[in-house]
């Protein structure tokens, strides 16, 4: 036993002793090791938070952008529907009163022709069909010229593509085409020079709208940039304050280990630490909070949304309702960035409009309100502003008329972004809010008043299914306890691309005041 | 700063309490990480890795025993987990032999020389060498630790000596023949 015990204390006594310096990097890939850990772990969040919110703004902005565009060009391409088709009755019809004219007695006395089966066979009907056309075609002008005046002051953004509207010149020239062939050939030649002049007129119209509108994109593009890039300088600002400081004790504390090779890693690490130390003060970064509020809606300038006639009328709004929850995150003690859904609601009345029903549909110059596809019971009354009648010449059973209004009532499903910087940090708090909402129209009618009844005529045509607010407020908060707060914030929000097609300067906007619970979690 | 404080602020994960432990341990787990591995670069990634199990770990550490103590044996077992986890456990399945008396002169071998040798042991052999002999492990332990039998592992020490023995002779012929 002392033997082989022999061998083993040899071993024993000559290693007791033995202590080997590992190489300093080991210390080095151990901490890298043990805080790289730590890096990632906190890093990840910290980026799903910045990465979240990039990508639901991309999404939103994204989405946003491809639905405006649909919109412009549904919304644009329809106005220049109408026009075509109008444009192709006016022709068409043009045509007839042309090959009237010129063919007059011919037709007469033919009788037989394709045009006088189309149109009726006795001169009385063509006489009358050259004065509804004659009508027809003032009011169709009207809408032309309302676009192009339009045009230059619109806040609405239509698109047109170019080969859009080409094709759809295209698409005229063929019906028109067709219809030619079909009406008479021997007036050919004429025909398609005038065929040509409306194709032409629709294309330059439609040409010098989407210029217009593609300005007006740009310009918007171009500021949605800067917010951005605003944004985004004011976070690196911050990271690199955070950075600097973080650099300071560092040097400070560590002298051996300054390697600071990489300061952008070191600025997130510390970022992290500090994140952490946040964390554990404060642990209840989220928040949801319901709310409801009183809205209030009104345009800045003197304008309507429905139709040029009623640019000047008086105009009131009623007090309605928006209610819905929303959650918030925070970011830091002060900074919050909020989201959230809420139903929002809104009425607008145009006073002193006249109705009455329209025995004769032709006996008035125009039976129709611009932005207002009326029901089917209410396509023979006629709505007129009293602002655009002169009461001295107007028939008396006009002027009998009692007085009314147009009540468009609309809602919108509201889905805010925002961020919330709190001024004051205490008991009872301020904070200042901004940010933009995306709306989504879910209530589109119109009603008309008159000796207090309401009668629905319809729905507004020019409400863009998805649109859009930039909104300003600033908030109350009062807290009742560690977790709950109660809110008040009056918020200001101006809409952009709600109405496609308002007349004057019409420039929409609604005031909530916004109160409501917060819970914190 | 006491031990008791470093050792609560690595429990903290505080850099630089971890960096003072290191110092004061680093060389000693490494000669140990040196006996249970194959070579130089393999005994640094042992120190690496048992240093952050010891840091990862260190809550688990109750002031029961010395911290050295403590750090040892996750060191040691490191070392176990690397054989462990690359099979070589199953590789030597020979016959057991007897222990034999293995006596040796204790002349100037230098330490450099013992540590090769240990080194160029087969695995199991080094492993079990070294906790029975150098660590003061039981067969019994040893036989749990390696999820061996007792029977093997005093066979694997037996062999051990052997090679460790004829190692020896061989170089101190060497030497003698140099210096003749």
């Amino acid at each position: 036993m002392s033997d082989k015990k022999h061998i083993d204390r040899l071993f024993q006594e000559k290693l007791k002793n033995f202590e080997a310096t590992p190489d300093d990097a080991i210390w080095e890939k151990i901490d890298e090791r043990l805080h790289q850990d730590k890096r990632k772990r906190k890093v990840i969040p910290l980026w799903w938070k910045v990465a979240g919110v990039a990508a639901l703004l991309a999404l939103l902005f994204t989405v946003g952008i491809n639905f405006m565009s649909n919109d412009f060009n549904s919304n644009s391409t329809n106005p220049i529907v109408d026009t075509e088709k109008q444009s192709f009755d006016k022709s068409n019809e043009t045509i007839s009163s042309d090959s009237n004219n010129s063919n007059d007695y011919q037709n007469k006395k033919d009788n037989t022709s394709g045009f006088a089966t189309e149109n009726g066979s006795d001169s009385e009907n063509f006489t009358n069909d050259i004065s509804t056309e004659a009508s027809n075609s003032k009011s169709e002008n009207n809408p032309l010229n309302q676009d192009k005046s339009n045009i230059p002051d619109t806040d609405s953004n239509r698109i047109v593509n170019n080969t859009k509207s080409d094709t759809e010149g295209a698409n005229t020239k063929d019906k028109l085409n067709r219809s030619v062939i079909s009406n008479d050939s021997s007036k050919e030649n004429a025909k398609v020079n005038k065929i040509s002049n409306t194709k032409d007129a629709v294309v330059t119209v439609s040409e010098n709208k989407s210029d217009q509108n593609n300005v007006n994109i740009k310009k918007e593009q171009s500021e949605m940039d800067k917010l951005i890039k605003d944004s985004k300088r004011d976070e690196n600002t911050r990271v690199t304050n955070t950075s600097e400081k973080i650099e300071n004790i560092i040097s400070e504390e560590k002298k051996e280990d300054a390697k600071k090779d990489n300061s952008i890693e070191e600025a997130i690490a510390e970022a992290n630490t500090e994140d952490e130390k946040e964390k554990e003060k404060k642990l209840n970064r989220w928040n949801v909070s319901p709310n409801v509020a009183p809205v209030f809606f009104n345009s800045l300038g003197k304008g309507s949304s429905l139709d040029e006639q009623f640019v000047d009328n008086n105009k009131s709004s009623d007090v309605t309702m928006s209610y819905g929850v929303g959650g918030s995150y925070a970011v830091n003690d002060r900074l919050k960035v909020r989201a959230g859904i809420n139903k929002v609601d809104m009425g607008y009345n145009t006073n002193n409009v006249i109705a009455f029903k329209s025995i004769d549909a032709n006996s008035l110059a125009r039976s129709q309100i611009t932005n207002i596809s009326m029901t089917n019971s209410a396509e023979n009354i006629t709505y007129m502003s009293t602002e655009s009648l002169n009461r001295n010449i107007t028939p008396e059973i006009i002027n009998s008329k009692s007085q009314g209004s147009l009540n468009q009532s609309f809602g919108f499903i509201e889905v805010p972004l925002e961020v919330e910087y709190a001024v004051i940090n205490k008991k009872l708090g301020v904070n200042v809010i901004g940010g933009f909402s995306t709306l989504f129209v879910d209530k589109n009618e119109i009603y008309s008043v008159l000796d207090g009844t309401e009668t629905r005529i319809g729905e507004a045509n020019n409400i863009n299914n998805m649109s859009y607010s930039a909104n300003f407020g600033f908030g109350i908060n009062y807290n009742i306890s560690e977790k709950i707060k109660v809110n008040v914030e009056p918020t200001f929000k101006y809409q952009i691309n709600t109405f496609n097609n308002s007349s004057g300067d019409f420039q929409p906007y609604f005031i909530g005041v916004y109160t409501g619970l917060s819970y914190k979690f | 700063m006491s031990l008791e404080q470093l050792i609560e602020q690595c429990k903290q994960n505080d850099a630089k309490a971890q960096s003072q432990i290191y110092k004061l341990y680093a060389s000693k787990l490494f000669s140990l990480s040196l006996k249970y591995s194959r070579n130089h670069a393999e005994a640094e990634d042992n120190l690496q890795d048992a240093f952050v199990t010891i840091f990862k770990k260190i809550e688990q550490y109750k002031n029961k025993g010395s911290l050295e103590g403590w750090m040892k044996r996750v060191t040691i077992n490191t070392a176990l987990q690397r054989y462990r986890s690359v099979g070589v456990f199953d590789i030597i399945n020979e016959g057991q032999i007897e222990d034999v008396s293995i006596e040796i002169d204790d002349d100037e071998i230098g330490i450099d020389y013992l540590l090769q040798i240990i080194q160029e042991l087969p695995d199991r052999y080094r492993l079990v060498f070294n906790l029975y002999a150098l660590d003061d492990y039981s067969h019994k332990e040893i036989a749990e630790m390696l999820d061996i039998s007792i029977g093997t592992s005093k066979s694997n020490l037996a062999r051990a000596r052997m090679i460790l023995r004829e190692k020896i002779e061989q170089y101190r012929a060497s030497l003698n023949s140099q210096t003749l």
